[in-house]
């Protein structure tokens, strides 16, 4: 009995540990060690608020704005964290150069997003199988006992049951074909084509957030990475764990993370993704200044 | 042009001997009666013949001519290009195709037009005027070829015009240098300015004493090609003083000034410029016979200078350690920054200032190596600029924004800023010093001044709630899949339950060869009750009831009234006839125990046990 318990909770206490020397990291400043330990929890497979807003806060230490709006992107999908997330990131929104117009969101978005805040797609799925018994048992019922109101109920659990499916289906299929982009570099111009040479759309700055389209998106870029919409951020920080080697001196991390960042352009480059702006524009930008994740895979 | 008239007489009164005599004889009835019967239409083809005739004749006099106001010129010089067509007729003219001419430019290539008529002696004269205003570009013997003009339909030609253009200052067979009595001239300040440097240009009008300059306005659009030009603002209007010009003398205004920044090294050329004046010829004021208003004599005219040709050197080189802004002039320079600590992530201006006279608006800005810990962000360039007197003086700041990533110690280190002096013509260098600077953590970051809300980035502290492994959709765990499953499954049970219970009940047949087995077995298991209590007729009669009823029910056959012999005909051939004679043995004995005494009870055991084997045998077969 004990050994069980010390199996289950053994690693949730040693991620704990690492997340409050993480945090005690945060409060000397040493953003790039702090950077390097919340990582390595993210790297085990372990997920939080928490762990997501400290990381926004260690980024935005080392004036990484674009990542620091990443993490607290992703720290406003969890209960626990969404507020302070909120505030944080309206705080950072007053630190970058340039914002975007927000347009507000399509009337089926703003749904299919209300309903997954609500129930998320694995609750649909089960409030849909919750009446496909209620259904089954209905119909029985009404072959036994021929009473016509359980025959109704039964149809009207059906009808609740297929709706539930469908919007499931719907929002998991949303899920799967866009991502949540963040700009983390200076600036890059969106195109009409996925070319430098087409006509140019608009310009995205850093912390600009978008919808990667990546149903369009896979059609034309190159690479199997960018096919399966991976959450780009973790091969990053993956990399700047590597450089800094948990133990690195303070101040030189920003020059190790912008060579890393080059290499990785030059990896990148040519793959370009269709995005859709907050502003409503719409157009192919190269991934060589984006992060993206899944909301699906952070709740 | 009198032979083109000729000609074209020659073919007027071709015209005419083409009419037909005959028609005009008056009274020639069977002539008439000709034209009665072939129509009117001969007719009036030969009135048209007649009146087109007698318009030719009308023509007869029409004359083409051209003209220039004057045969030789200075570079420069306007001159009127008159076409004049005459005629005593009417007169029908649009105006030439003006050929482009390489040595004269057009002012418009839409020419004033005049009409005239002057009646002498009862003859009416008719006259149109086409007139050009040309300038003469480009010094030489030049010809305006012959221009075509369509008068009444007819295209006729003027005759060719030479033109000679000398340049100023030219000397002439007898050893005069020509000089015409006004022209305009550009004035570079400098001749051999280097790139960059401010170079000013003055338009200076010379103008002989008799000639009284009213009004000037400059042609518009003059740029030079590889120069930056800047209007100068003039202080005063412009005054004419006397001098000497090649020995003449003159009187000379200056009227423009311009700074001219060359772009590039080389030959550099300043084009002609161009210069609409209105002028008044003051000896025609005493001339008795001129116009009591003078107006007569007051006329705008175009003038042009000539182009100047500058040779323009290369910058020299800079020394390697010092930045190159390519400024020129006579500066000075400074850099400051707005604070030397700050937070990370706080803005800090690093300000660039140049200010003199020079090259203000071409100065580019200057690259520092700054740390890079340091974002930079849309530097922001500002112009002042004043444009009085003969230079262009000002100040410009180059204000760089600086946002620290890191904390720590940090310089920005000394520059060496290298610019043109045109006064000692040579580099010469400012060095700006290195400026240290202190970046603190940000203590807004922890305790953070979003307005009115209090802190905002803040580490989350304490128990954390985790969440583990991948996020995996419900649906691809295969015990989901079970889950959906197994209410349909019921459903399937529950359905084929509820068909047996219906068929049960409306079903006889399906009722009876559902219930034989049972029914069956339990005749049997009475059968061996009522033996093992030694009630052996009772227990041949259950014997009686399983077998038979058994088959009967299979069978769907009378469940009364059917001898052995009908049972055992109706069984399918499947039964072999070992299980038939042994059935009908055990039948035949169960019908005739009635009328004999039983056997023993171990007999009768004996008899269920083999009905029981029958039972089993059958059920094989029928069921």
């Amino acid at each position: 009995m004990l050994g069980c318990l010390f199996a289950i909770a053994g690693p949730v206490i040693a991620q704990q540990a690492d997340f409050e020397r993480a945090t005690a990291l945060l409060d000397k400043g040493e953003y790039p060690a702090a950077i390097a330990i919340l990582d390595s929890i993210e790297t085990a497979g372990y997920r939080s608020g928490a762990l997501y807003i400290n990381a926004g806060v260690a980024y935005s230490g080392i004036n990484d704005q674009g990542m620091a709006k990443y993490y607290f992107l992703k720290a406003q999908l969890f209960e626990e964290t969404e507020d302070a997330a909120a505030a944080s990131l309206r705080y950072l929104e007053e630190r970058f150069t340039h914002r975007s117009a927000i347009l507000p969101e399509l009337p089926w978005q703003r749904l299919l997003n209300f309903l997954s805040g609500i129930f998320g797609t694995n609750g649909l799925f089960w409030v849909a199988l919750l009446f496909l018994y209620f259904a089954s048992a209905g119909w029985a019922g009404y072959w036994f006992l021929q009473t016509h109101w359980i025959r109704y109920v039964s149809f009207a659990s059906a009808g609740v049951m297929f709706v539930c499916l469908l919007l499931a289906v719907a929002i998991y299929g949303q899920y799967q074909r866009y991502d949540t982009g963040v700009m983390t570099g200076n600036q890059a111009d969106v195109y009409a084509g996925p070319s430098r040479d087409s006509e140019q759309i608009s310009t995205a700055y850093k912390g600009y957030v978008m919808q990667i389209d990546w149903a369009t998106s896979n059609d034309l870029v190159t690479g199997n990475d960018l096919a399966t919409g991976n959450d780009s951020a973790t091969g990053l920080e993956q990399k700047v764990d590597e450089e800094l080697g948990g133990n690195v001196e303070q101040g030189s991390i920003v020059e190790q993370r912008g060579n890393m960042e080059q290499g990785d352009h030059k990896q990148e480059s040519g793959k370009w993704a269709y995005v859709r702006l907050q502003n409503g524009q719409q157009g192919w930008i190269s991934v060589e200044e984006l992060v993206w994740f899944d909301p699906l895979d952070v709740r | 042009m009198r032979r083109i008239g000729n000609r074209i007489i020659g073919s007027m009164m071709t015209a005419s001997s083409l009419l037909p005599e005959r028609s005009l004889l008056p009274g020639n009835q069977h002539r008439w009666g000709f034209f009665e019967k072939s129509g009117a239409v001969w007719f009036l083809v030969v009135f048209w013949f007649f009146i087109s005739g007698v318009a030719n004749l009308y023509a007869q006099s029409v004359q083409v001519s051209a003209s220039a106001s004057a045969s030789d010129l200075f570079y420069g010089d306007s001159f009127r290009l008159t076409i004049e067509v005459t005629s005593t007729g009417s007169i029908e003219a649009d105006p030439p195709d003006m050929p482009d001419l390489v040595a004269f430019r057009y002012q418009s290539k839409i020419p004033s037009r005049g009409s005239r008529i002057s009646i002498v002696n009862g003859a009416t004269t008719r006259s149109v005027t086409f007139t050009y205003v040309l300038t003469a570009i480009r010094e030489g013997n030049h010809i305006i070829p012959p221009l075509d003009i369509n008068v009444n339909n007819q295209w006729m030609k003027t005759q060719p015009i030479s033109i000679r253009v000398v340049r100023q200052g030219a000397v002439n067979s007898q050893g005069e240098v020509q000089l015409p009595s006004i022209f305009v001239a550009l004035e570079p300040a400098v001749k051999d300015p280097v790139v960059g440097q401010q170079v000013l240009t003055e338009v200076v009008l010379y103008f002989k004493d008799q000639i009284e300059v009213t009004s000037f306005r400059p042609g518009s659009g003059w740029q030079p090609d590889s120069f930056w030009k800047e209007d100068l603002e003039s202080l005063e209007q412009p005054r004419a003083e006397s001098t000497i010009y090649k020995g003449q003398r003159y009187r000379k205004a200056t009227l423009l000034r311009y700074a001219l920044f060359p772009s590039l090294s080389g030959t550099l050329e300043l084009p002609p410029f161009p210069l609409t004046l209105t002028i008044r010829d003051r000896t025609s004021r005493n001339d008795p016979f001129g116009n009591f208003f003078g107006r007569a004599n007051s006329m705008n005219m175009e003038v042009l200078s000539e182009p100047v040709t500058l040779q323009v050197r290369p910058m020299p080189s800079v020394l390697e350690d010092a930045i190159e802004i390519y400024a020129v002039g006579t500066l000075q320079m400074n850099r400051s920054i707005s604070k030397t600590t700050a937070v990370v992530g706080e803005s800090i201006e690093l300000i660039t200032t140049i200010e003199g006279a020079g090259n203000i608006p071409l100065i580019n800005r200057p690259e520092y190596a700054i740390p890079e810990q340091f974002d930079m962000f849309n530097p922001r360039e500002i112009s002042n600029l004043e444009r009085k007197g003969t230079t262009i003086q000002g100040k410009k700041q180059f204000t760089e924004f600086l946002i620290p990533r890191a904390p720590g110690e940090f310089t920005i280190p000394a520059e060496r800023l290298a610019f043109y002096n045109p006064e000692t013509r040579e580099m010469q260098y400012v060095t700006v010093p290195s400026i240290p600077l202190t970046v603190r953590s940000a203590p807004s970051l922890l305790a953070g001044s979003e307005s009115g809300s209090g802190v905002a980035l803040r580490p989350v502290r304490g128990l954390a709630i985790w969440h583990y492994g991948e996020r995996v959709p419900v649906f691809r765990s295969w015990w989901f899949w079970v889950l959906t499953v197994l209410p349909l499954a019921s459903l399937v049970v529950a359905w084929r339950v509820r068909s047996v219970q219906d068929r049960f009940q409306n079903d006889r047949t399906y009722r009876r060869r559902h219930q034989a087995g049972k029914k069956a077995l339990r005749h049997l298991a009475d059968a061996r009750a009522f033996a093992g209590r030694g009630e052996g007729k009772e227990a041949y009669r259950s014997i009686e009831k399983g077998l038979a009823g058994y088959i009967s029910d299979q069978l769907n056959l009378p469940e009364a009234g059917l001898s052995a012999e009908d049972l055992l005909s109706k069984l399918p051939e499947l039964v072999d006839s070992e299980t038939r004679r042994a059935l009908k043995i055990l039948l035949d004995r169960c019908t005739s125990i009635g009328y004999a005494p039983p056997g023993t009870v171990e007999e009768t055991l004996s008899d269920v046990s083999e009905a029981d084997a029958l039972l089993k045998k059958l059920q094989g077969w029928l069921s």
